[in-house]
């Protein structure tokens, strides 16, 4: 078995030498596909040698010598924990720590993330693994029952979504899916302990398969079906709020609206307006014109199925400098009479070229005074091409009730846009560079801690006093302990570009080509401070009101 | 007892491998449980060594349930099996040193003298072991630590003759010291060292007795007749294996009392001319029984 451990060290040690060697620097596709398949890899080994670490002294059958000896089943289990953990993940964690301390940040604070990601591998890979090797015999027994396990999952699921007992958006699919996630890898380690103990002191195998596939379920279904306002309660209660929010009130603004034909998408499904985008997350809500290439060539992708109907709204009590975001909303839009035309509590949804994607409402707002107190923004409102269509002459009401979070500023970073590189705190190891197209600066940092929340980013000029509209871009993550489930690595890559040329000539910004080379690109991070529910009631209005632009 | 079984019972589905057994193993005694294949011999050990549950019933060893096998009695069992899984990526040394440091009471003077009796190639993998090679594998893992109890699952199967005899040599050497509980066809191998025997058929302990008990009480009769034997109706059903040749009929009597006999033969037969009785072999005495058992003749 050494050489296999020593195999799995080798792929994590060419892997982390692999991404140091990169550094910020740019990828290949070729490169980048590597690198997303090496973790992956990685995973997989940990699970199979998990599962052959198990099956060295077969828990299954009547015939081992190992069963007549005077051994104790429970010290065979912790053993081979202890192996698992020191053999396995001990060398993988030198090498995350290893990693983490190349970014720039210190050998105590690179423990968190690094211990992170061996808990997140462990729980999700190795300790699965584990009885999934005490409730089968041989490896490729093993190998059968996960597959069948999954295609049971993906037709179940499949028929759920049909069926709509599963909804079509999960608490996991916002900013508070740390507390599911938290909550099903807890209910997965109590389980996975419970097989354990179940399998190697009681032996009863059918009853350890059942209650392993039983724990699978029950762990899936608590990821999708989670109540979202249990979520929110316990938000609630990690982010205490101060008070600062309870003047936040929304309203809609009385100027005209636009709507777009188009749905705007990243390709991945995701609403423009702030997400993340892979690995770049500038998007702005503010400027919808600004978009990556990779977006823009989404837009012909998805061309029908969903309106998106963009309404000015003013956003009364928001505290300078501090930032509102939208988590989630539940619409309704009513005729007259009170007759329910649409209602949704999550996305809409629809089908393109490029597969599914759904939209939320959405809005960002940062205090631009319009009047005293007051912040002019712009929501999104997504809503089905069909019903637009039926709709769009009517007087109807539209009804929008919103889970915001009211984040505060955190610090300030800046760095040259043009060539610069820098340890940034709360980020990480980061660099700049203009972009193969010469009309986008590009940010890229090697980050190992947790994130701010939102990044509110722009390209300034501090000389000439000139500033591009800036971005805000956030991510959906409120955790407040560092739970990297979703990042493939105690380090991973990220950034964003911003703007400073139109090639077309169509957009002109303050801080173009000219003042490229003395501009700052600069990062305000933000931490939420409070999160909080609010009504916006637009009590008549008409779709046909809208411009319309294709 | 070392060993006590109660109204023990185990099922597979619907088939019941073992059905109201009791049974009792008197410590220092080499004790044989015989039976025809598939009569419930292996299914017995298992759930004493508590490798499969009892549907009903219980067990004790070394005076604890069979279910609560600890580490401290399981270091004074000894365990042979024909089909003993042992880790065959490790050599028959590596084993042994792995073996060694579960039991207090291990000897390696003792082991030293048991490997190089069984001639074991200390440096080969045990998956490159001949089965019986393997046995004598298991058996050398099985002594060293100078058990209280011996169990021997079907020890000789497969074996050649000069393999039995050095097996058996190395348990007999030993076995004043321990109880052996041994299961086997091989019943020629054991015969003169047994002191009790147990016969299962089904699933139910049809007798159990002391070898001497047994040897007294079971004889093969010869009666020449003045006349043509046959084999009459109405005979003693505890008179096995009746057999007519010429003027001989002979029979195996299972309930030997010498003055019953004499006055059953002289109610049954007729023109005696002689009547010869003969102690019975284990082996035949398990051959008498098994082939009664399996025409329905066996008395209860």
């Amino acid at each position: 078995m050494w050489p296999f451990l020593a195999g799995i060290a080798l792929v994590a040690i060419f892997g982390m030498t692999l991404r140091a060697a990169v550094g910020t620097g740019p990828i290949s596709d070729a490169l980048s596909i590597m690198l997303n398949l090496l973790p992956v890899a990685l995973e997989f080994s940990v699970a199979f040698i998990a599962v052959i670490v198990v099956q060295q002294d077969n828990l299954l059958g009547d015939r081992q010598d190992w069963l007549l000896r005077p051994i104790r089943s429970g010290d065979v289990m912790l053993a081979k924990l202890v192996f698992v953990i020191v053999a396995i993940h001990g060398p993988l964690l030198l090498v995350d720590i290893l990693e983490v301390k190349l970014t720039g940040i210190s050998f105590a604070q690179s423990l968190v993330p690094a211990l992170s990601h061996q808990l997140v591998l462990f729980c999700c890979f190795t300790a699965p693994a584990l009885i999934v090797g005490a409730v089968t015999r041989t490896a490729l027994t093993a190998l059968s029952f996960v597959v069948v396990l999954i295609i049971a999952f993906a037709a179940l699921f499949t028929l759920g979504l049909a069926a709509r007992v599963i909804p079509n958006w999960y608490v996991t699919s916002t900013s508070y899916s740390w507390v599911v996630q938290s909550a099903t890898l807890l209910l997965y380690v109590i389980a996975i302990t419970a097989v354990l103990h179940f399998q190697f002191r009681a032996r009863r195998e059918i009853a350890g398969r059942v209650l392993f596939v039983a724990a699978t379920v029950a762990a899936v279904a608590l990821l999708y079906g989670f109540p979202f306002r249990v979520a929110f309660a316990v938000q609630q209660r990690v982010d205490v709020a101060q008070g600062s929010e309870g003047r936040i009130a929304l309203a809609p603004a009385s100027a005209l609206f636009k709507s777009g034909i188009s749905a705007e998408t990243n390709g991945s499904g995701r609403p423009v307006g702030g997400d993340v985008v892979g690995d770049r997350y500038f998007v702005s809500a503010s400027s919808a014109s600004f978009h990556s290439d990779q977006e823009l060539s989404s837009l012909s992708d998805n061309a029908t199925g969903i309106h998106k109907a963009t309404l000015p709204i003013l956003v009364d009590g928001l505290p300078a400098n501090d930032l509102l975001v939208t988590d989630t909303a539940a619409v309704r839009i009513a005729a007259p009479d009170g007759t329910t035309l649409f209602s949704s509590d999550g996305p809409v949804c629809a089908h393109g070229r490029s597969g599914n994607y759904c939209l939320s409402p959405t809005f960002m707002a940062r205090q631009r005074p319009v009047a005293a107190d007051t912040t002019r923004t712009q929501l999104s409102l997504p809503l089905p091409t069909e019903l637009y269509r039926r709709i769009e002459n009517r007087t109807v009401s539209v009804t929008i009730d919103f889970t915001l979070t009211l984040l505060r500023p955190d610090g300030t970073a800046s760095l040259h846009a043009v060539q610069d590189k820098k340890f940034v705190e709360g980020i990480g190891s980061c660099a700049t560079r203009i972009d193969s197209e010469g009309d986008d600066v590009e940010l890229v940092c090697l980050s190992a801690v947790r994130q701010p929340a939102c990044l509110v980013v722009s390209l300034q000029d501090p000389h000439a006093r000139l500033q591009n509209p800036p971005h805000i871009a956030c991510r959906r993550d409120y955790a407040p302990f560092p739970l990297y489930v979703r990042d493939r690595g105690a380090v991973h890559r990220t950034g964003g570009e911003l703007p400073f040329f139109d090639p077309n000539g169509l957009a002109h910004y303050p801080v173009g080509t000219s003042e490229i080379g003395q501009a700052q690109f600069v990062i305000n991070n933000f931490v939420p401070q409070a999160h909080f529910k609010r009504r916006l009631v637009m009590p008549t209005m008409r779709l046909i009101d809208r411009e319309h632009s294709s | 007892m070392i060993i006590q079984t109660d109204n023990l019972q185990k099922a597979f589905n619907k088939f019941e491998a073992l059905r109201g057994l009791n049974m009792s193993v008197p410590e220092g005694s080499v004790f044989a449980v015989i039976g025809a294949n598939g009569a419930g011999k292996t299914t017995l050990i298992k759930v004493l060594m508590n490798l499969i549950r009892p549907t009903a019933g219980s067990a004790t060893v070394l005076g604890v349930s069979s279910l609560a096998l600890s580490p401290r009695e399981r270091s004074r069992i000894g365990y042979v099996s024909e089909n003993l899984e042992m880790p065959g990526r490790l050599t028959v040394g590596q084993y042994i040193s792995y073996l060694r440091p579960f039991y207090a009471t291990w000897d390696r003077q003792f082991e030293q003298a048991v490997l190089q009796q069984l001639r074991l190639p200390m440096g080969r993998r045990i998956n490159e072991l001949s089965h019986g090679m393997r046995l004598k594998m298991a058996l050398a893992c099985a002594l060293p630590f100078r058990p209280d109890l011996l169990v021997l699952d079907e020890p000789f199967s497969g074996l050649d003759q000069l393999i039995r005899e050095e097996f058996m040599e190395q348990v007999l050497v030993h076995a004043d010291e321990m109880t052996v509980l041994i299961s086997s066809h091989e019943l020629s191998e054991i015969e003169g060292s047994v002191t009790h025997v147990a016969y299962i058929e089904q699933g139910r302990l049809l007798f159990q007795q002391g070898m001497e008990e047994l040897s007294a009480r079971v004889r093969e009769v010869r009666v020449t007749l003045n006349e043509t034997a046959t084999v009459r109706a109405g005979l003693p059903a505890h008179w096995l294996r009746v057999n007519a040749a010429g003027s001989v009929l002979s029979f195996v009597d299972i309930r030997y009392d010498q003055e019953q006999l004499a006055e059953q033969i002289s109610t049954h037969l007729r023109r005696i001319d002689d009547v010869k009785v003969t102690p019975v072999s284990l082996s035949a005495i398990f051959t008498t029984l098994a082939r009664a058992a399996q025409n329905g003749t066996l008395p209860t």
